[in-house]
């Protein structure tokens, strides 16, 4: 589904450049669950980004599911994201002047479904969350937990076949947390979701199938966790 | 998805809503000028297309072989019906020639009426006034009957039917009305209270080839050229004069519509409009409309960082370029919308004084036509479309993964933004150096020494025949009046009523002589309006031999222009055949004075002393105190000599005012126009100046804790914008300083430019934009720091 060839992320500032990824390669396949880890500037949420169409390589092929997306136009990417992506982030990303209905019917709306089925897809999720009744509430009026089960709803009510979260439980205490995991881990497993995490979190770590370290911009190391299914 | 964007556009806008406040209100304020700037510009376009026929109606108007002016609007009054005899391309064709101010009466009613013309039968032909009474084809078919319009009619008759009622004119005359019809609209380029019927004409001035008396209008046939029916007037022209007079002038067609705009001839109907003014408003209304789109661009940037985040999630959520350029837009149009609603509140409350500002009726202009909804829409989406285009384009360009990060790409607009602020400013500063230039440049001419003392002067019309050949006892009844230091009479006075006759200098080619105004005065009037003498001497009343154009006074610009001197001049011969002056000395030189509006030049001038039959106003100079008394005194000395006129005067200073009443209503405009541009351009400061200080909090907090005092914190935050309006005025000077020299070039006597003014200007500018900018300054640097860095 997603295949990384020798990619490379640099910034400039006049003349030094900053290096964030250096020549990664990486694959991974429908249905897997991979962890991304290591430390602060390895370049983890840069590659989710890039993996997600939100940034472009610097240098480098991307192909996902098989469309070369570093040669695609900004339009075309946008498509593919919109289709086939759901983003998770760590600081929740919700739009404050929009409710929860809103912010769920958000992507519905540049999907171009129609009325009667947005409303169907937004209430089966609300339902699914149990969060019916917070459905007319802005983001500011709920705890972070309930932030970010809006945000991993809004993330998955397009059906994506990728979810990419960045530190999605970086901001919640642990049994919210838990609660975040458990709904990736159920996406993956009955569904058959693709999900690519990013997280600091040794424990949350474990949910994945396979680790995949960053140090510097490079993969370090990429294992798969002893146990796992796949 | 339109809903959707609209609904949260009105949230956002709604959340946001001193932002949206400051957006709408100079958005609103911006569209109201302009709005009333563009229902007076329409106006004056549409002057006189309301005629059926007004795209084949042309006026015939004729050059001299004076070189005084450019033509003359009239011409005589045989021309018309000549034209019309000889070329099968004229239609119709009217002529109307003023008919004098004159005493009406109907039992008590009883009033001066002035301003009106005797017409040929077919002015309702060639014009579509609104006939209500009477048959529009015969109503002035026989002599002494009028058309009346409706306020006229109202006024004499209330509502009793008038038709085939009468009217006396001067206490002698039986007028019967034939017809009333609607008041002429205001958007002519003449008016009247009533047409008196061309059979009612006494005089045989009608007949006379000689005299440019009678505004002339032909209807030409369909497809006729106006240029090709000019091209054969001097032909019908040589058919009835001889081949040098004919040669002596140079007609051309006027169309009807273009007259108010573009013509400025000798003795128009009533004083034009300008299309230069047409054209500077024009640029005024788009403008004020761009400064306060600038201030929607400005504020909507200023607050980028803070839509960036929801650009990123929207992005982030599957959101394509075009759909957050169409969520930005909709945005703009609901606030550009909502701004219209505002402006149209706006104009509906200042109707009313800009209509009398500007003397014209626009109401209808704004609700009436039927393009004004398509037309305010356009306004509002266009106006949506400048001010959201850049922030919708620059918005939707964000990368959602550095925005979503915490980078905030705004910051790297500061260049744009600082450039529009500065754009605003020197528009500004234009404005108010145009304003300052305007109001010094009338009152330099208010207060120009005219060459004459024209305080306290009193100008009394002459209303009866009798008055005129007895105007020898009035005068000394007037001069025994208490408070009157001098009385003289004339036929005509400096103010524009300066009459061209051609004058013939002994011993000199008629092609050589300078064509002169001429001022038909008695032998008191260079003393009463305390005018000085170059050499020689004034008309004396006690040399008889000076009377009845025995004796000429020139200026000494006809002087020079003769090329003499002041000495020489004297004892000249000169000699008027048209008017059949004879032969007669130059026996002074009097000082130049002038004559006409100071846009012109002082031209050259001749006095002399026509029979009695020629006056028509005694000039009465009051001494300072006492005026009221004095009037008084002159009432009753008037009512015992013309005991069936009643007593009217007006001061000769307002005369001359009235000269300049188009550049009085354009300082008076300007000054408007200007004081709401620098409103509309604060208000974007203003807003401007809240979100670069909260961008500036933790800097002020982190300053204030390292010990910064309060002044110097303003100071800091406030400098910044001021540089930004010094250089807009720095831009804007020279602009201002080279499109304004023009505009005084177009005087003949102008004030310079003072580097004082656009000083002033600059100061104004600044003063205005520290007070704007120092509320957020001083608020900011007020702010306790524990609060501001807490968060970090």
């Amino acid at each position: 589904m997603i295949s990384l060839r020798e990619i490379t992320k640099s910034y400039h500032h006049g003349f030094s450049a900053t290096h964030v990824l250096r020549r990664v390669s990486l694959d991974v396949g429908e249905g897997e669950f991979v962890t991304i880890t290591g430390p602060s500037g390895s370049g983890k949420s840069t590659l989710l980004h890039i993996m997600g169409l939100l940034d472009e390589p610097t240098q480098g092929e991307y192909h996902f599911l098989g469309e070369p997306a570093h040669r695609l136009s900004e339009r075309r990417r946008a498509a593919l994201h919109r289709e086939h992506i759901g983003f998770v982030f760590q600081a929740y990303h919700l739009i404050d002047d929009l409710t929860v209905y809103e912010n769920l019917e958000t992507p519905l709306l540049y999907k171009k479904i129609k009325k009667a089925d947005r409303q169907r897809l937004v209430a089966e999720v609300l339902d699914r969350f149990q969060i019916v009744a917070k459905k007319d509430l802005f983001p500011n009026q709920l705890s972070g937990g309930q932030q970010q089960l809006v945000g991993v709803a809004r993330a998955l009510i397009i059906r994506p076949r990728l979810i990419l979260a960045d530190e999605p439980t970086g901001n919640l205490h642990s049994s919210q947390g838990d609660q975040i995991m458990d709904v990736l881990k159920q996406l993956n497993e009955d569904e058959g979701v693709t999900v690519v995490q990013v997280t600091h979190n040794d424990r949350y770590a474990a949910y994945g199938h396979r680790i995949v370290e960053l140090l510097d911009g490079r993969v370090e190391a990429d294992r798969a966790i002893e146990g796992a299914t796949a | 998805m339109l809903p959707n964007i609209l609904r949260v556009a009105w949230r956002g806008l709604w959340r946001h809503r001193a932002f949206t406040a400051l957006n709408v209100a100079g958005l609103a304020v911006g569209m109201a000028c302009a709005l009333l700037i563009g229902l007076y510009v329409q106006d004056e376009l549409r002057f006189d297309r309301y005629h059926a026929h007004a795209d084949r109606t042309y006026r015939v108007v004729t050059g001299t072989e004076s070189t005084a002016y450019e033509g003359i609007a009239k011409v005589p009054a045989p021309w018309g019906l000549a034209v019309q005899e000889a070329l099968p391309e004229v239609e119709a064709m009217v002529r109307l020639r003023f008919f004098g101010e004159t005493l009406v009466q109907r039992g008590a009613a009883r009033f001066y009426e002035g301003g009106a013309f005797t017409a040929d039968p077919s002015v309702f032909d060639v014009f579509s006034f609104a006939v209500q009474r009477g048959d529009p084809a015969t109503a002035l078919a026989e002599p002494n009957t009028l058309v009346l319009t409706e306020t006229v009619a109202r006024k004499y008759f209330g509502d009793e039917d008038p038709l085939g009622q009468t009217l006396l004119f001067d206490n002698a005359r039986e007028m019967t009305v034939t017809g009333v019809m609607a008041d002429v609209p205001p958007n002519s380029h003449f008016t009247f209270p009533f047409l008196v019927s061309r059979a009612s004409e006494t005089d045989s001035l009608q007949y006379a080839w000689n005299r440019t008396q009678y505004y002339t209008y032909l209807r030409l046939a369909e497809g006729a050229s106006a240029e090709g029916v000019a091209a054969k007037i001097p032909a019908v022209l040589r058919d009835h004069l001889d081949e040098e007079t004919a040669a002596t002038y140079s007609p051309w067609l006027q169309p009807l519509p273009s007259i108010h705009l573009h013509s400025n001839l000798f003795r128009e109907m009533a004083v034009n409009g300008d299309v230069a003014y047409v054209y500077l408003f024009t640029a005024i209304a788009f403008f004020i409309l761009l400064i306060a789109c600038v201030n929607f661009m400005n504020l909507a940037t200023a607050r980028a960082s803070r839509r960036a985040h929801e650009v990123g999630v929207r992005k982030a959520a599957g959101a394509g370029r075009g759909a957050l350029i169409r969520q930005f837009l909709g945005e703009a149009w609901l606030l550009s919308g909502l701004a219209l609603g505002l402006a149209l509140g706006l104009v509906s409350l200042a109707l009313p004084t800009f209509e009398a500002l500007t003397g014209k009726e626009l109401g209808g202009l704004l609700w009436g036509a039927p393009w004004s909804l398509p037309a305010l829409g356009v306004l509002a989406v266009g106006v949506g479309l400048l001010a959201g285009s850049y922030p919708a384009f620059v918005l939707s360009a964000f990368r959602p993964a550095e925005v979503l990060k915490g980078t905030v790409p705004g910051l790297r607009h500061g260049r744009l933004r600082r450039g529009l602020v500065v754009f605003q400013f020197a528009v500004s500063a234009f404005l108010i150096v145009a304003a300052g230039v305007v109001g010094d440049q009338l009152a330099f001419i208010q207060q120009k020494n005219l060459g004459y003392d024209q305080e306290h002067l009193v100008v009394l019309p002459i209303r009866s025949d009798a008055l005129r050949q007895g105007y020898q006892p009035f005068k000394e009844a007037v001069r025994a009046v208490p408070g009157v230091a001098g009385v003289t009479a004339s036929a005509n006075l400096p103010g524009g009523g300066d009459y061209g006759i051609p004058i013939v200098v002994e011993g000199r080619d008629p092609a050589d002589t300078p064509s002169m105004r001429i001022l038909a005065v008695d032998a008191d009037f260079i003393e009463t309006l305390r005018m000085d003498l170059t050499a020689g001497r004034a008309f004396s009343a006690d040399r008889a031999a000076d009377g009845s154009g025995g004796a000429f006074l020139l200026n000494e610009e006809a002087v020079r222009q003769l090329g003499w001197d002041a000495g020489e001049a004297l004892g000249r011969t000169l000699s008027m055949p048209v008017v059949g002056i004879d032969p007669a000395p130059v026996i002074g030189v009097v000082d130049d004075f002038h004559f006409r509006s100071m846009r012109e030049a002082i031209g050259p001038l001749a006095f002399f002393v026509p029979p009695p039959p020629w006056y028509a106003i005694f000039t009465v100079r009051l001494r300072p105190d006492g005026v009221e008394a004095t009037l008084a005194a002159l009432e009753a000395t008037w009512t015992q000599f013309e005991p069936d006129h009643p007593f009217t005067y007006s001061f000769l200073d307002d005369q001359i005012a009235a000269l300049h009443a188009a550049d009085e209503r354009v300082r008076v405009l300007l000054r408007y126009a200007t004081g709401l541009a620098v409103f509309i351009a604060c208000l974007g400061l203003f807003g401007l100046a809240a979100f670069t200080a909260e961008q500036r909090t933790k800097e002020i907090g982190v300053r204030k804790v390292l010990g910064a005092s309060l002044p110097t914190l303003v100071g800091l935050m406030t400098r910044e914008f001021l540089v930004l309006v010094l250089a807009g005025v720095l831009i804007a000077a020279p602009v201002a300083y080279l499109a304004l020299d023009r505009w005084l070039d177009d005087f003949a006597y102008r004030t310079p430019l003072e580097p004082g003014t656009f000083a002033v200007a600059a100061l104004l500018a600044l003063a205005v934009a520290a007070l704007t900018v120092s509320y957020q300054s001083v608020k900011a640097a007020l702010a306790d720091p524990v609060d501001s860095l807490r968060y970090e």
